[in-house]
């Protein structure tokens, strides 16, 4: 790893790739054509096509095109689908390993952050931990899968909690935009989308490692009925994503996969998930 | 949609979401937009080129949740040749996605639960959206179309209470397009000072102004230097809707709130409409000269077609719009509204989305090449002529 322009870094716990020509020529190839407007606020609907299919494969299950928004990044996706499903005199219990950025987005209209006690070794939320009264007394819980500190991941049997807390009324929010550098996905907890009036979001950056990130390009996959409350609450506070990035990431989604098999295949990328 | 269907519609939705619910219906009927505030030019060609070529050779991976400090000093120096402010660009400027996330961020960094925000009525729909988010609230000061809807210092200062923490000044106004002269914006800032008032200033039109009108920035006076917010974007002057690029500038104790609610709501802008955005402030002006001589025009175009359709406006001294009285036609704004949408195919905003006192009120904007905004206006006096018969 070095930090010259035009090699592959960690960055913030992810691996970094200037945007390939490709990406580049398309999104410039866009905004040549007039595509300098406002979009629709939840996404460019080909890019909210492209989000499902991709986001189907890491993390979540059985997203169609109108359960994605397209954020301007992580941290936009964080504040939206917390912001939504918290109250300023609610609590949230959020892992006490976990991005800070978390906290700072549930947090902002006072809603209550409860940090929750994590497994020293994994930095997950331990049976206990999720049983516990301060969990109990949440109305919505915020998790990382896999671990943005460790990377490590919630397996399928995790559902059993999930299925307790939504009987309980209580939301879930998955930030599940690690998994892509997982070697495999199919031991990991995934977010079902399905669910005309679930309560379980997941969210994350999209297409991730190959240079889109710095245009700021995040997710958010939620049931119907949560996702039509987040899309108000983005027409209020940024109207929609930015142009350029949602072209660029257009043109990405096609040969992403590729490209990023072959970026880790030279890195030791497995490393960063199984520290 | 079923007439019942619409009714309901027309009586749930309101503000944002109603023009959200127009602009879903005007595309599904391409009709022509006299309402949505996006300029029908694309952006410049120097601005994306100046993308292309932030995308092919800069390292794009730097960018502060505060901006580029390249772009920071542009605004710097942008602010200070138009609107006499001066501000640092180390810590007087914050970056953000577009004006509408300025709007929250002044907004939540101004008001706590139970505070109140002094607001010329009537006003973009957004700052009660965000102040509602905020658990603030609103104490509305009317402006009068008979008096070209200009804020009265007396009423914003009778408006005081205990719980006050700020004032809204929007100048040029959106939807009213008034102008806050000079004089008065002195007296307004000082009566802000007098109380310990914030001054969120939001001077997105401040290149839109008309019939040789001034435009004074709040920040740029002694006594709005270190208690103003200052809002603006690229998104109106330099055609760059979708870029989603804007500012705030101010001083650096409120500024600091600005960037730290700017990290937990999105992190930095797109770093490669940053790039555009130095190219838009420092390249040619030539594009922006241009539209505001055609916008200009258009101006009178729309002036014209409301004296002969018999609506009524306060005379627009700046903005993109006019708000014309409709009362003559006895039917509420929104319905007003739907019917021109569904009959003309015509999108205009209704004045009770921006205000509840503006409900026999439209907002037209001029963003349509000339052709095309004269064919709206017609299809649209079409419908009101039938109207009164």
């Amino acid at each position: 790893m070095t930090n010259s322009k035009g090699s592959i870094e960690i960055v913030e716990s992810y691996m970094y790739k200037d945007l390939d020509s490709e990406s580049i020529a398309s999104s410039y190839s866009a905004l040549k054509s007039g595509q300098t407007h406002y979009v629709d606020v939840p996404g460019v609907p080909e890019v909210r096509e492209a989000a499902a299919e991709w986001v189907n494969g890491y993390g979540v299950i059985n997203a169609e095109k109108d359960n994605i928004i397209i954020t301007s990044g992580l941290q936009e996706s964080r504040f939206l689908a917390t912001q939504v499903v918290t109250s300023p005199e609610g609590q949230i219990a959020i892992p006490a390993v976990a991005n800070p950025g978390a906290s700072l987005a549930a947090s902002l209209r006072g809603c209550h952050v409860e940090n929750v006690a994590c497994d020293e070794e994994t930095g997950l939320l331990s049976s206990d931990a999720l049983e516990s009264d301060v969990v109990s007394a949440s109305q919505t819980i915020f998790l990382e899968n896999p671990s943005r500190v460790t990377g490590a991941i919630y397996s399928n049997d995790f559902s059993t909690h999930v299925n307790r807390f939504t009987d309980q009324g209580k939301h879930i929010v998955v930030d599940t935009g690690l998994s892509p550098w997982l070697s495999s996905v199919d031991n990991m907890y995934k977010v079902d989308v399905s669910s005309a009036d679930g309560s379980i979001i997941a969210i994350g950056e999209l297409w991730p490692g190959l240079g889109i990130e710095p245009q700021g390009l995040g997710f958010i996959a939620a049931p119907l009925n949560v996702a039509e409350k987040i899309v108000k609450m983005k027409q209020v506070l940024s109207i929609c994503t930015s142009t350029p990035a949602q072209f660029a990431a257009l043109e990405l989604s096609g040969s992403w996969k590729k490209m990023f098999n072959d970026s880790k295949s030279k890195n030791e990328i497995e490393a960063l998930v199984s520290l | 949609m079923s007439q019942q269907d619409k009714n309901t519609t027309k009586k749930k939705l309101t503000g944002t979401a109603l023009f959200y619910s127009l602009i879903a219906k005007a595309k599904e009927l391409d009709a022509i937009v006299l309402g949505r505030g996006d300029p029908d030019f694309d952006t410049p060609s120097n601005i994306v080129e100046a993308a292309n070529r932030a995308m092919k050779t800069k390292d794009l991976r730097s960018s502060p949740v505060e901006g580029l400090f390249e772009l920071r000093q542009a605004i710097s120096d942008r602010v200070s040749k138009i609107n006499n402010i001066d501000v640092d660009p180390n810590d007087g400027v914050v970056v953000t996605n577009g004006g509408q996330e300025a709007i929250m961020l002044m907004v939540l960094a101004t008001t706590s639960a139970g505070d109140e925000m002094i607001v010329p009525e009537p006003n973009y729909s957004t700052y009660l959206d965000a102040l509602a988010f905020a658990g603030g609230a609103k104490v509305g000061v009317p402006t009068v179309m008979e008096n070209d809807f200009a804020v009265d210092p007396t009423l914003v200062e009778q408006a005081v209470s205990d719980r006050s923490t700020s004032v809204l000044l929007v100048s040029p106004n959106n939807p009213t397009a008034s102008v806050i002269p000079t004089d008065t914006m002195e007296t307004l800032v000082d009566i802000a000072a007098k109380n310990d008032l914030v001054v969120l200033a939001d001077e997105i039109y401040d290149q839109f102004i008309y019939d040789g009108g001034v435009h004074c920035s709040p920040q740029s006076l002694a006594s709005g230097k270190d208690r103003t917010l200052t809002l603006n974007a690229f998104s109106k002057a330099y055609a760059m809707t979708g870029w989603r690029l804007g500012w705030i500038t101010g001083p650096a104790h409120l500024i600091n709130k600005v960037k730290l609610l700017k990290a937990s709501v999105s992190g930095p802008a797109n770093v490669v409409s940053q790039y555009a955005g130095i190219e838009a402030l420092t390249g040619p002006p030539d594009a922006l000269e241009d539209m505001k001589a055609r916008y200009h025009r258009r101006r009178k175009v729309v002036l014209d077609a409301f004296d002969s359709m018999g609506i009524s406006y306060g005379m627009p001294q700046g903005g993109q719009f006019i708000f014309g009285d409709v009362s003559h036609l006895g039917v509420d704004s929104v319905e007003l509204a739907a019917k021109i949408l569904d009959e003309a195919h015509v999108l205009v905003y209704p004045g009770g989305a921006f205000a509840p006192d503006s409900k026999y009120y439209v907002r037209v904007t001029f963003l349509q090449p000339e052709a095309k905004l004269k064919e709206g206006l017609e299809r649209m006096s079409k419908v009101l002529s039938k109207m009164s018969k």
